[in-house]
């Protein structure tokens, strides 16, 4: 079973990140991803005030970036809904895969997961993995697997093994990886995203169709708040 | 299922030429690895979908490509480290920088501990994949065969066809009387290539650009105020910031546009570190989003207002912290401390030395034409050096601060207050001056004649005063000149201050403030431009290993070039005449003639022989060249035929300038040839592209010529009789910039060829070199090619790559000897590597840094140190520019630089008379003052004045609404009013870091990133997203020999991201509506952009990234429009006040409306 000391994790650092989604593009660059609607990770901010004018009595404003991608949740929402079960979590690091072989499209994890982490491609993205119907639009859902061959593997004889590419990417070092025990060590004062409190992450209870999930997902990703 | 991993086994196997069962087997043997890649990102991707249930927990796959190292090959501050992943002669993945860093979080004294981090690069180059396997590179030579812009007239040429073609053109344009242009070339994807271009065309060679472009107001103003030694001032190292308590970023958004390596690690590391940060901006930026403790919202162009608002505070609300920061206990002693580093920042006192202005012998005192030691300009006398006309002292009332607290009260340090009036008028085109006056279409007036703006000369520059304009809260105000005065403030500024009509003053009074305050010469107590020193101190001479990495910047054959330079006769050196405000180029002078064709001919044409970019008129080292704001307004004045009598009664016979620009005016030669490398300015960049557009389009019935090209029966000579006779380009895409072209070579990108980075991209520290790692597309060629077709027509063209293999054609190893040939010039051309490694060596780990450089190269500069301790000491050219030799507050060479240059400095309006009827100085008013005696001309307002006044910008906005008398912009055109066109809203852009000015704009990776390329709908949208692979030629692309050009490069239904705040509304006084699709529109033209609503800009400030590239389309509704959203389109040509140097991406007021899309708009 995958516990807190093998279970993969991202750390955040939301006063670090200004935004520049280099982490994105690097996601799609090491994937293969080609350019189109199926991003692993995806940019969100909130914003909190307004600009300042002597109309809103100076008002302070402050801008709250979240950058994420599939969170590997101790739970995932998105094996539970597939029904073809294409969709598995690894026991031994947690890491949660979608088996594109057994995908037949439907979108019921994209719905299920709090985060929409799963995506999907068009026809111009990825030559048609399905047939076309009133449920898929050809195309197998994909998403973040942690880099997996970058975790496990030296990208060249000799060299250490590195951590998945967005970690490697960003520019303001606000993205690490490690195991949740390991981050949580690393970083006490990181907390948890599930209650849907920290600006830019949704909460964990419910589907991204709005709909209340059996049990909470229980995200794999420590944050540290901004200005904490 | 089975389909897919059939056609990725196909893939697979052509590429590795292995048999589809031995591939099958192998694949087999790593399990269901696959089922999470893609086969190969290089082509397309395709997911392999093995039964990843047999094995819930199958081994992860290997990393197999072989890693190629490099560097940024564009315009761009960061010179990071791109890896990239290569198999089989494609590109799979980008990488960056991985090795263990070191940095300023971790412990003291722990081995994590330092300044080395990883060089990190951004979304640009993650995305090199996808420039090069684009879907708009270009793979053959294209000649037009159309009108210019269509891009279905485009035919496929050979090099050899290419060749012939720029040979008859050459000729062609030779023959007319030839007038050459080359713009500003970044080197979008490779090398700045001018060098090149300007050996061919050294023999025809016009004129170039004056200043740097992206420097041009820093650079003016270190000549004239003394900021430095006549370059930009520059900014600390890091580790030096790490001594300071305060950052202030001013106008600095720099971790966003990569103003340095690795900016926003660095800040970030110093706001954790305990560094408070103030950010001094428009917008709510990238930077201010993790960086900023305070955010002070100034409105663009307004910084000059807050700056005197500061100095207000000093002056009248913390005099004894201002004492206390110059170590004095009463205003005597302060007055004689601050005139030690400042000049004129107080009033002379009758006991002040007299300062001495020189009389030159050609009547200017500015005219740096006597030469100091060192070779300084220091002005000098008369023509014996010793006599002076007459001394100067500061009138009472003239000094800077005289004017910060205006005509109500005077300053203990002062003898009376402020001269100054307050309005301020322009210099325009008065109406009939010009008749067939060029530049407005639509054949009114100059809607500046006549016009008044305000400069607030009786106006005490109170924070609630400053308020009311800048946006800044007056409380704010007043916390930042605390600061100033009591802690160690590091100020940040950068290029985008300059981008305004009134820069000069406003960067100007900054400058001074800051000397003011004591921000200079201490470590941690700083001012400048962020990386300028690192990349200085390069050429320094340090002499470690890497420091003593030297090269040339330019790609043309040593050989070749002396061969060529040889050749040129004097007589072809075009003589552009002194009288026009240019430099005589004298055949008989052979000093300057060699120096004038070294320049040329070593690729720094555009700045032929200049020292640094405040080149006055008559200075031999400017010759002939103007700022880039100016060209289209040069060019096409250079091609009138109409002369006018000399508005100023200087010069006899001028020419006609769009703006009263009288350096234009003098244009002489007719601009008749424009060639470039990698130049987003001559189009999308250009300081307007419409205007561009009219002027590379312009024609003349009898200039037509359909003789047939030799060698290229199918191309004619300039059937359509353009004036501009030839528009050669050379790149890598078709960007909006080659589409206007005649010719286009098709050049390599990245890693494709040898490249060093350029060393202005470099830290000290730090020497870079990118590998050739694929193969380029079709007949792309490196830089070197392009120079055949410039050797051909010299004749030398059939063993132009040298003595060991012969030319033989294109298709037959081109490619191979271009490669090898221009390998062989890299590597002649060092003098040393880093460390003494081979090439071979070097390239494997692309870059080498030097931490104990890079330690040594951030400590205070000794100069600025010194002056500060003796400021007497100008030794090591320290503030050598100044007749003074200090910073000046008050500048006579300022006013007669700006008359020098042949405009008139009398402002008429009795209005502007100077106040206790003073009288102001400059030669050529006392000369204008003796012939008139009855006018008391010296008492007149000037267009330009002494001291660095607040005077608004001609289409910017204040806080306080337009029809507020006392506090409201003055709008000097009017351009709110309703029947002006209702422009109440100002207009900006900054430089994105997905775009290098105008490069990447196309690139799919980063279009599709939020808040960029969207639809009509405002969703996310995927254009140019064909990801080809380069082996197998991009289908479109791979063009028979008798097609043309099939354009796919723009898109219907792609618009760029504009910022909209929510109050901000139509000028129908609708909402605007996120997603939105709304018409911007200035005097000049309209683009259209998709609307992102959000409070991280301004009510009424309407903010869009630079460098989407122009795409013109003719609308039902809307006229022409440019749906590419290139902000270019709204901009001007106007120079900005006194030089005429900066482009207007700040000064821009527009209108807005929603876009009504029509069935028969043009797709």
């Amino acid at each position: 079973m995958h516990s807190e000391t093998n279970q993969f994790a991202f750390y955040f650092d939301q006063n670090r990140c200004h935004g520049c989604q280099t982490c994105v593009v690097a996601c799609k660059d090491w994937n293969g991803v080609n350019p189109g609607p199926a991003k692993w990770r995806e940019i969100h901010d909130v914003e909190v005030g307004d600009y300042p004018t002597p109309e809103n009595n100076w008002a302070n404003l402050e801008v709250f970036i979240a950058v994420y991608s599939c969170m590997h949740c101790e739970n995932p929402a998105c094996v539970d809904a597939c029904v073809y079960k294409a969709i598995y979590k690894r026991q031994s690091d947690g890491i949660v895969i979608i088996d594109r072989n057994k995908c037949q499209g439907l979108g019921a994890c994209i719905r299920a997961c709090p985060y929409s982490a799963p995506k999907v491609a068009d026809d111009a993205q990825e030559v048609p993995t399905l047939p076309k119907g009133s449920f898929t639009n050809g195309h197998a859902a994909q998403k973040c697997n942690f880099c997996i061959d970058r975790v496990y593997h030296e990208p060249e004889p000799g060299k250490p093994k590195l951590k998945p590419t967005c970690v490697g990417a960003c520019l303001t070092r606000a993205l690490d990886f490690g195991t949740l025990q390991e981050l949580k060590a690393k970083y006490p004062d990181a907390v948890s995203i599930a209650d849907g409190t920290v600006p830019g992450f949704p909460a964990d209870n419910k589907g991204s169709d709005g709909r209340t999930l059996a049990k909470r997902t229980n995200p794999s990703i420590l944050v540290k708040l901004r200005n904490k | 299922m089975r389909k897919s991993i059939t056609n990725c086994f196909s893939k697979l196997s052509e590429e590795n030429g292995i048999s589809r069962r031995s591939l099958m087997k192998s694949l087999m043997a790593i399990g269901a690895t696959s089922a999470l890649y893609g086969c190969g990102s290089g082509g397309e991707t395709e997911y392999i979908a093995l039964e990843g249930s047999l094995d819930p927990e199958p081994e992860p796959p290997k990393i197999v490509e072989e890693v190629v190292a490099g560097m940024a090959p564009h315009n761009c501050g960061g010179s990071c480290l791109t890896k990239v992943h290569v198999r089989n002669g494609v590109i799979k993945r980008v990488t960056t920088d991985e090795t263990p860093e070191k940095h300023f979080l971790a412990p003291k004294y722990s081995d994590d501990y330092g300044d080395l981090p990883q060089e990190r690069n951004c979304p640009r180059c993650r995305s090199t994949k996808s420039w090069i396997y684009g879907t708009n590179r270009l793979m053959y030579p294209l000649i037009q065969t159309k009108e210019r812009g269509n891009l279905a007239g485009f035919r496929r040429a050979t090099w050899e066809e290419a060749a012939d073609y720029i040979k008859a053109k050459y000729e062609y344009i030779r023959k007319k009387g030839p007038g050459y242009y080359s713009p500003f070339s970044t080197g979008a994807w490779g090398a700045n290539q001018m060098g090149a271009q300007n050996t061919y065309f050294a023999g025809v060679s016009a004129f170039s650009q004056r200043n740097n472009y992206s420097w041009p107001c820093f650079d003016f103003l270190s000549g004239i105020v003394g900021t430095r030694s006549g370059t930009p001032p520059y900014g600390d190292g890091w580790d030096h910031m790490m001594h300071c308590d305060e950052i202030v970023l001013w106008s600095s958004n720099i971790t966003e546009n990569i103003l340095t390596n690795q900016s926003s690690w660095y800040l970030r590391q110093f706001r954790e570190l305990g560094k408070k940060f103030t950010i001094v901006e428009p917008r709510f930026h990238q930077t201010a989003v993790n960086m900023a403790d305070k955010f002070l919202p100034v409105i663009a162009g307004t910084d000059g207002a807050l700056v005197c608002a500061l100095i207000y505070v000093m002056l009248k609300e913390k005099r004894d912290l201002l004492h206390k920061l110059y170590n004095v206990s009463n205003n005597t002693d302060l007055r004689r401390e601050v005139s030690k580093w400042i000049y004129g920042f107080f009033d002379s006192s009758p006991d002040d030395d007299a300062y001495v202005y020189p009389a030159d012998s050609d009547g200017f005192a500015t005219n740096p034409k006597s030469v100091g030691p060192n070779n300084s300009y220091r002005y000098y006398s008369g023509a014996d050096k010793t006599t002076f006309e007459t001394t100067h002292r500061v009138i009472p009332g003239g000094s800077f601060s005289a004017y910060i607290l205006g005509g109500s009260e005077t300053d203990p340090c002062n003898q009376g207050a402020s001269i100054y009036p307050d309005s301020i008028g322009y210099n325009a085109n008065p109406p009939g001056m010009f008749p067939n006056m060029l530049g407005d279409p639509s054949g009114k007036i100059d809607p500046l004649y006549g016009k008044r703006g305000k400069c607030y000369g009786q106006v005490a520059k109170t924070p609630e005063w400053a308020e009311k304009i800048t946006g800044v809260k007056a409380d704010d105000i007043r916390e930042l000149a605390h600061k100033f005065l009591t802690k160690n403030v590091n100020v940040t500024i950068c290029g985008g201050i300059q981008r305004t009509s009134e820069s000069e003053y406003q960067i100007w009074a900054l400058y001074v403030m800051l000397y003011f305050a004591r921000c200079f010469g201490r470590s941690g107590r700083n001012y400048g431009i962020l990386g300028m020193r690192n990349s200085q101190s390069y050429s320094g001479g340090v002499s470690s290993g890497i420091q003593s990495t030297q090269w040339s910047s330019n790609a043309t054959p040593a050989a070749f070039v002396t061969q060529l330079r040889d050749d040129i006769p004097n007589s072809v050196i075009h003589d552009l005449g002194s009288e026009n405000g240019y430099v005589k180029l004298d055949p008989s002078n052979k000093k300057f003639m060699t120096a004038a064709k070294s320049a040329a001919v070593s690729g720094v044409a555009n700045r032929l022989g200049d020292t640094h970019a405040y080149t006055l008129p008559l200075n031999p080292g400017s010759a002939g060249s103007v700022a880039i704001v100016n060209w289209l307004d040069y060019v096409e004045a250079s091609q009138s035929t109409n002369t006018f009598p000399d508005p100023v009664g200087r010069r006899g016979q001028v020419k006609a300038s769009n703006h009263f620009n009288t350096q234009v005016m003098g244009a002489a030669v007719p601009v008749n040839a424009i060639t470039a490398s990698f130049a987003g300015s001559l189009l999308n960049q250009s300081p307007d592209t419409n205007h561009a557009v009219r002027v590379y389009t312009a024609t003349d019935d009898t200039l037509k010529d359909s003789t047939s090209v030799p060698g290229v029966p199918w191309a004619q000579i300039n059937p359509n009789g353009y004036k501009i006779g030839f528009l050669y380009h050379y790149e890598c895409v078709m960007s909006p910039s080659v589409r206007w072209c005649d010719v286009i070579l098709p050049g390599t990108a990245q890693f494709e060829r040898f490249q060093i980075p350029s060393q202005m991209r470099l830290d000290a520290a730090k020497a870079g070199f990118t590998h050739k790692a694929v193969n380029p597309p079709g007949e792309a060629l490196p830089e070197i090619a392009m120079d055949w077709p410039i050797a051909k027509a010299h004749g030398r063209g059939d063993n132009f790559f040298g003595t060991d293999s012969t030319y033989k054609g294109v298709g037959v190893n081109m490619y191979e000897q271009a490669y090898d040939f221009e390998y062989k010039v890299w590597e002649n051309r060092f003098r040393s590597t880093p460390r003494g490694m081979t090439m071979k060596e070097w390239s494997k780990v692309g870059m080498v840094r030097d931490v104990d450089d890079l330690l040594k190269q951030t400590k205070v500069a000794p100069q600025e140190e010194n002056w500060r301790n003796d400021p007497s000491n100008t030794a090591n050219g320290y503030m050598r520019n100044t007749v003074s030799g200090r910073v000046e507050a008050f500048s006579t060479a300022m006013m007669e630089l700006y008359e020098s240059r042949f405009f008139p400095n009398i402002d008429h309006d009795e209005s502007a008379r100077l106040k206790n009827n003073a009288q102001l100085y400059s030669k050529n008013t006392k000369a204008l003052a003796d012939a008139n005696p009855g006018d008391n001309y010296q008492n007149k307002g000037r267009i330009v004045y002494p001291i660095p006044m607040y005077v608004p910008i001609m289409e910017g906005i204040h806080a306080a609404p337009d029809d507020d008398p006392v506090y409201g912009h003055p709008d000097p055109m009017e351009l709110h009013k309703p029947e002006n066109g209702g422009y109440t809203n100002q207009f900006m852009c900054w430089h994105p870091m997905i775009r290098a000015h105008s490069s990447f704009s196309s690139v799919p990776l980063l279009c599709e990133l939020k808040y960029w390329k969207r639809n009509s709908k405002g969703e996310s949208t995927y254009p140019n997203r064909k990801i080809t692979n380069a082996n197998a030629g991009a289908d479109h692309f791979d063009l028979k020999e008798t097609d043309v050009f099939a354009p796919s490069v723009w898109q219907d239904d792609v618009y760029e991201t504009a910022w909209f705040h929510p109050l901000t509304k139509y000028a129908d006084g609708r909402d605007i509506k996120e997603g939105d699709v709304v018409v911007v529109s200035s005097l000049r033209g309209k683009i259209l952009v998709s609307a992102h609503i959000s409070q991280r800009v301004r009510p009424r400030l309407v903010t869009v990234g630079q460098g989407s590239w122009y795409d013109p389309i003719n609308t039902v509704n809307h006229g022409n429009v440019d749906r590419g959203g290139c902000v270019n389109t709204l901009f001007k040509t106007r120079g900005s006040r006194i030089n005429q140097c900066t482009t207007f991406a700040c000064d821009c007021r527009v209108k807005l409306e929603k876009f009504i899309p029509h069935p028969n708009d043009e797709r």
